[in-house]
């Protein structure tokens, strides 16, 4: 009986012996890890390391060849495309002043916009645009959306010399055929109409569009866009540089728009 | 002669007041930690994981809250024992929400990481500077790593004093949340050096992390439900108390032969203890005086029938070999301690 209780306090002891040891090992283990960080951040704080990288390395590639990809969908004024020339548009302005500030040239391609997005995941492509909104590019897997870069605001603008009210309950109003915004009119009890006439004392469209065609922009808003560019998930590097060009180049975006349609 | 949280000694009472104010005070800060990771959540798994982690904080104070509440009700016709148990069930339920979330957290992670999604981080605008954000979300998570450890170190001396394993456990799962800090800011550093999967693996450290405690306090919750004899705190050994009654009734002249069953109601302890008297000395006198002896032993003490016996069975006896049977933690160290095992007979 004595032997029994002996081995079985010798045998726990042991077994706390290597509790410890895990313990000790354990709390190696996080120190090594918290060195480790301290290394890291005094790397990053060098500015010979490229800090944040890419995985597939997008950025490193353009500089090196000297070219980037960039597919394009017509949606104007942001990308405008007719046959033969080269496109235009805001975002097309923008896309070449950026190639210019990374000296390198522009590959263009023509693509649909689901084709384009699609095409970064593939890595063929290395930028995305076509005036997309934030929620058309999160739910696709493989692209990423830079930062909203611009916001438009959609409402419904009356003729100046409407009074009143401006409830929309059985009045008719204006909507451009390339803007998806016929089933929001309705569902606000507008009654939708395809061509601008004296009859027609509301239309709707963008905030600043509205504003620069001399109507009065009501308080009833029918959508909000927010523009962003689209590029390869992960490579946080590539979009760190286009960010910081678009953060600085994009501040007249609504000048330039106005400025396009006069 | 039954005890509850009204009629703790004054030191308890003492510490429950702190207790409160503690968990009171955690909650508004852990709504700012909880705020400040939202906003910088981004793309990251390991920091989306973070952010549930926090979420899931605020059940073990509100649990406790609760349930400290609850148990100071006074008895009725319908509890005519009190609610002492609340806490044992606000227990269970911190403890099976923890492992819940740790599951939905391993699987949503390991998803992630299958699908080789990749985290994207880009740049935030700071008074004019253009900066990645990344060391924003680092930021927020340095916060979220610093008052934790402090509330949790805070807390540890109420839970020991009112025996609250609902406050034991958020203590100790506050001071381990450094480590879940630093993981997410080891993913985000990784992201940082192009490893995309870094951030994935990260968050699954994390999500393992919460398993563990889940796993762990609910297996200990359903014990103490299920009438386990009663452990010390940290569910390392059986508690002293239990050798202490034990003793003190062997110890009156009038006991022959005894068996104590001890369980926990919360953090209170109720009994049972079958005993054998000399002949001719048994009344309802003695029987009182003796309950009244135990009761004074310690304030856990809540409740103890003495259910006098011509002779005690063998079913009702513990059997010293059936320890082996319990899967439990940290059952050998106790063996040793005691190395009749559990024949708390005389």
């Amino acid at each position: 009986m004595r032997n029994v209780i002996k081995t079985n306090s010798f045998s726990s002891q042991a077994r706390r012996g290597a509790l410890n040891g895990v313990t000790i090992r354990i709390s190696l283990l996080y120190s090594r890890i918290v060195v480790l960080l301290v290394a890291c951040s005094m790397l990053i704080a060098c500015d010979d390391i490229r800090f944040p990288r890419d995985p597939e390395k997008t950025l490193e590639t353009v500089l090196a060849d000297g070219e980037m990809t960039v597919a394009f969908a017509d949606n104007p004024p942001w990308v405008t495309f007719h046959g033969k020339e080269p496109p235009q548009g805001i975002e097309v302005d923008l896309v070449r002043a950026f190639a210019e500030e990374l000296d390198v040239a522009i590959d263009w391609k023509r693509l649909g916009a689901f084709s384009a997005l699609e095409g970064l995941e593939r890595g063929d492509i290395d930028l995305a645009i076509g005036g997309f909104d934030r929620k058309d590019v999160t739910p696709v897997a493989g692209a990423a959306p830079s930062f909203v870069y611009f916001k438009e605001v959609f409402a419904v603008g009356a003729r100046p010399a409407t009074t009143g009210s401006d409830e929309l309950e059985e009045r008719k109003v204006y909507v451009p055929q390339d803007l998806p915004l016929t089933k929001i009119v309705e569902n606000k009890g507008g009654i939708p109409v395809e061509a601008w006439s004296d009859a027609v004392d509301y239309a709707a469209g963008p905030r600043w569009l509205l504003e620069t065609k001399g109507l009065r922009p009501t308080e009833i808003e029918l959508h909000r866009a927010e523009h962003v560019m689209a590029v390869r998930q992960g490579e946080s590097a590539w979009l760190m540089r286009l960010e910081r060009f678009l953060r600085r180049e994009t501040k007249d975006i609504e000048a330039r728009l106005r400025e396009i349609v006069q | 002669m039954s005890r509850s949280i009204r009629t703790m000694p004054e030191e308890q009472k003492k510490a429950l007041r702190r207790a409160r104010w503690l968990e009171g005070i955690w909650i508004v800060v852990l709504a700012t930690i909880v705020t400040a990771i939202y906003f910088a959540v981004g793309s990251s798994q390991a920091m989306k994981t973070a952010w549930i982690e926090d979420l899931l904080s605020f059940v073990p104070p509100i649990a406790f809250l609760v349930g400290s509440w609850i148990e100071g009700w006074k008895p009725n016709r319908r509890f005519p024992l009190g609610y002492i148990r609340v806490a044992s069930i606000a227990y269970l339920i911190s403890a099976v929400a923890l492992g819940g979330v740790g599951i939905f957290l391993i699987v949503d992670s390991s998803i992630a990481l299958i699908k080789q999604e990749r985290p994207t981080i880009g740049s935030a605008e700071l008074f004019g500077v253009t900066i990645w954000f990344g060391w924003v979300m680092i930021g927020a998570l340095a916060y979220s790593v610093v008052m934790p450890v402090i509330f949790g170190h805070l807390k540890m001396k109420p839970a020991q004093s009112l025996h609250d394993k609902t406050l034991y456990a958020d203590a100790i799962m506050n001071k381990a949340d450094w480590m879940t800090g630093l993981a997410g800011i080891v993913g985000i550093l990784g992201i940082g050096m192009g490893w995309w999967w870094a951030d994935a693996v990260a968050a699954i450290m994390i999500a393992l992390d919460v398993l563990h405690d889940g796993f762990k306090h609910t297996g200990a919750a359903i014990r103490d439900l299920s009438d386990e004899m009663p452990r010390t705190i940290d569910d390392k050994e059986f508690d002293p108390l239990i050798g202490k009654v034990q003793k003190t009734f062997e110890a009156l002249p009038w006991v022959r032969e005894s068996r104590l069953r001890l369980r926990e109601e919360g953090r209170f302890l109720a009994g049972t203890i079958y005993v054998v008297a000399h002949e001719n000395c048994l009344s309802a006198e003695v029987i009182d005086a003796a309950e009244a002896k135990l009761l004074t032993l310690h304030w856990r003490l809540h409740d103890i029938s003495i259910m006098p016996r011509a002779k005690i069975e063998q079913t009702l006896t513990v059997d010293g070999e059936d320890i082996h049977a319990l899967p439990a933690v940290g059952r050998p160290a106790a063996k040793a301690h005691n190395p009749r095992g559990l024949t708390f007979t005389t």
